[in-house]
C-alpha cells in the first residue's frame, strides 16, 4: 500500500485513539453521587381540589462537609465547605450515607421536601430568593428552632411565605433549562440557625441541637431534567462567594429529575 | 529593435487558467452565498421581534457580500489544486501573465475592501441604531432584569416580580440589566437581544416583541458552574393576559 495512504491512516487512527482516550479519562473523572428517589406516602389534595400521589424527601444543610460519602466516591470530606447532606426522618445526619444531592421524583405528583437548615447565616445577594416561589400555595411551613434530641418542635410551626433577606442560612432552589420539558421553578429560603449555637456545636465536632426546619410542597409537570442550587452566596471569596463548595456539584447544587 | 516593438504585452485574462479561475469564481460566488444565507440563516431561529427580523436580514446582507471574497479564494484554490505541477528551475513560460508589483492591482484590491468594510459599518449602524429607537419610546415598558448565578429574576413596574419574562405583544420594552455577583449575559434568543449583565452597573437594551408565544432567556457569558442551567421562558402575551398576569404577580408580592 501507498506509503502516503499509510501514514494517512495512522494519522486517523492516532487521533481517534487520543480522542477514545480523553472520553475515557473524562467519564472516569466524572463524580456522580447517585440519587435518592422520594418515598411514598399516600396521596395529597391540592387547595383546587385535585388529588395527586404524594412523595416525600428529607435532607439537611450543614456548616461543614465532615463526611464525604454525600458527595460521590471521589466528592470527599471539605471540613471548610458548607453543604447539603441526606437526612434522616428527623432531621438526624446520615453520616454513612453515599448520596445526598441528586433527587429523582415522580411525574404529577405532589411533593413534600422537609429541610432542617443547621447553619448559620447572613444577607442574600438578591432578595427576590428571600421570597417562598413555586410550592402550594406560595407557602412554606417553617419551624425556627426544631429539638433534634427530642423531635418536637422548641418553637411553634408558622406558615410563611418570605424570610427576611438578611435571616437566610441557604436556600434550596430548582430550576432548568429552557426546553420544551415542563417549567418547573422553586425557591424557598432558609432560616438561619443560631450562629453561637452552630459555632459552639462545630467546635465539639457536631451540629446546632436546634436547626430551623423548613417544610413545603409543590407540584410536578411531566418528566424533565432540573438543577437545584442554593442561593445563598455560602461559597468562599472567590466569583462573588460562590466558590469551592458552590463551584462543585453534590455540596450546594446537585441534579432533580422529574420521572415518569 | 522592431522586433521588441511590435511584440504585444502578455494578455494575462486571457490565459487559460485566468478564464478556469473566473468560472470557479462566479460557481463559488454562488455557492457561497446560497449556503450562507439559506441553510445558515435557516438554523437561526424563527424571530420573534424587528429586531431580530434585522438581525438576520443583516446576516444574509453580509453574506452575499462576503461570497465573492470568499469565492475568489476557493476559486483559486481549487485552480492550483487542478493544474498540472511545472518541474525545473525556471517557471514556464505560460507564467508571464502573473501579476507582481502591480499599483493598479494594489489600488483595486485596497478600494474593494475598503468598501466591503464601509458597506458591512453602515448597513451595521443603520440596524442597531433602529434596535435603540425603543429606548426612547415613552410608552416602552421599564423592566429590570437581575442576573444571579444561575437565576434570572425580572421586577415589573407595578412591583411584580417573576423568575419567567412576561411581555405584552407589540408594545416596546426596556431592560434595565444588571447583575449582583459576577458578569452575565442577558441574551432573549428570538428577539436578538444580547447584552452583558456587569454586577455594579446597569446596561440597556431595547426590544418590541411582534409574536405571541413562548421563547428562551439564556445566559450567553460563561459565570460559573451552572452557567448552562441559566435559562428561562419569556412568555409574549396579549395586552389583556399581561395586565392580569402583572396585577396577580403584583398581589403575591404584596404590592397591589
Amino acid at each position: 500500500m501507498n506509503k502516503r495512504i499509510l501514514a494517512a491512516l495512522g494519522t486517523v487512527i492516532l487521533g481517534a485513539g487520543v480522542i477514545a482516550g480523553i472520553g475515557t479519562y473524562v467519564a472516569a473523572a466524572k463524580n456522580d453521587s447517585g440519587s435518592i428517589m422520594a418515598t411514598s406516602a399516600g396521596s395529597f389534595t391540592a387547595p383546587d381540589g385535585k388529588t395527586y400521589p404524594h412523595y416525600t424527601l428529607t435532607m439537611n444543610t450543614y456548616p461543614n462537609s465532615t463526611f464525604g460519602g454525600h458527595h460521590g466516591e471521589d466528592g470527599g470530606a471539605h471540613p471548610d465547605w458548607v453543604s447539603y447532606g441526606a437526612a434522616g426522618p428527623y432531621g438526624e445526619p446520615l453520616t454513612d450515607a453515599k448520596t445526598g444531592t441528586n433527587f429523582v421524583v415522580p411525574a404529577h405528583s405532589a411533593v413534600t421536601i422537609t429541610i432542617w437548615q443547621y447553619d448559620s447565616g447572613e444577607t442574600l445577594n438578591n432578595d427576590f430568593f428571600a421570597k417562598v416561589r413555586g410550592t402550594v400555595g406560595g407557602t412554606a411551613t417553617l419551624v425556627e428552632r426544631y429539638d433534634t434530641k427530642s423531635h418536637t418542635n422548641a418553637t411553634e410551626a408558622k406558615t410563611i411565605t418570605q424570610i427576611p433577606h438578611d435571616a437566610v442560612g441557604h436556600t434550596f432552589t430548582i430550576h432548568g433549562v429552557s426546553s420544551d420539558q415542563d417549567s418547573l421553578f422553586i425557591n424557598v429560603p432558609l432560616l438561619l440557625a443560631n450562629d453561637d449555637e452552630v459555632t459552639a456545636a462545630e467546635e465539639e465536632g457536631g451540629f446546632t441541637q436546634f436547626p430551623s426546619m423548613t417544610t413545603f410542597t409543590f407540584i410536578t409537570g411531566g418528566e424533565g431534567e432540573y438543577i437545584w442550587n442554593c442561593e445563598f452566596p455560602c461559597g468562599d471569596g472567590t466569583v462573588a462567594r460562590f466558590g469551592n463548595a458552590m463551584s462543585a456539584m453534590s455540596y450546594m447544587s446537585g441534579h432533580f429529575t422529574v420521572k415518569g | 529593435m522592431t522586433d521588441l516593438m511590435n511584440s504585444k504585452k502578455p494578455q494575462w485574462w486571457k490565459s487559460p487558467d485566468v478564464k478556469k479561475t473566473a468560472i470557479l469564481w462566479a460557481v463559488c460566488t454562488a455557492l457561497v452565498g446560497y449556503v450562507g444565507t439559506e441553510f445558515h440563516v435557516r438554523s437561526i431561529v424563527e424571530p420573534a421581534s424587528e429586531t431580530m427580523s434585522g438581525v438576520i436580514d443583516l446576516m444574509r446582507i453580509f453574506t452575499w457580500a462576503a461570497a465573492p471574497v470568499a469565492g475568489l479564494v476557493f476559486a483559486m484554490c481549487l485552480t492550483v489544486l487542478t493544474s498540472k505541477r511545472h518541474y525545473g528551475d525556471n517557471p514556464p513560460a505560460e507564467a508571464d501573465h502573473q501579476i507582481s508589483n502591480s499599483p493598479r492591482a494594489n489600488a483595486v484590491w485596497i478600494v474593494v475592501s475598503a468598501l466591503l468594510c464601509l458597506f458591512a459599518l453602515i448597513t451595521g449602524l443603520i440596524v442597531l441604531q433602529k434596535d435603540s429607537e425603543a429606548v426612547l419610546e415613552s410608552t416602552a415598558i421599564q423592566m429590570n432584569v437581575t442576573g444571579s448565578q444561575w437565576v434570572w429574576s425580572f421586577d415589573y413596574p407595578n412591583g411584580a416580580r417573576s423568575e419567567d419574562l412576561y411581555l405584552p405583544v407589540d408594545k416596546p420594552v426596556v431592560f434595565h440589566i444588571t447583575s449582583v455577583d459576577v458578569k452575565h449575559s442577558f441574551w432573549i434568543v428570538q428577539m436578538g437581544i444580547k447584552m452583558d449583565a456587569n454586577p455594579g452597573a446597569i446596561t440597556e437594551a431595547a426590544v418590541t416583541p411582534n409574536k405571541i408565544g413562548v421563547f428562551d432567556v439564556r445566559c450567553a457569558e460563561l459565570c460559573g458552574l451552572l452557567h448552562a442551567y441559566m435559562q428561562t421562558k419569556v412568555h409574549v402575551v396579549s395586552q389583556s393576559d399581561y395586565d392580569k398576569w402583572v396585577t396577580e404577580h403584583a398581589a403575591l408580592e404584596g404590592r397591589a
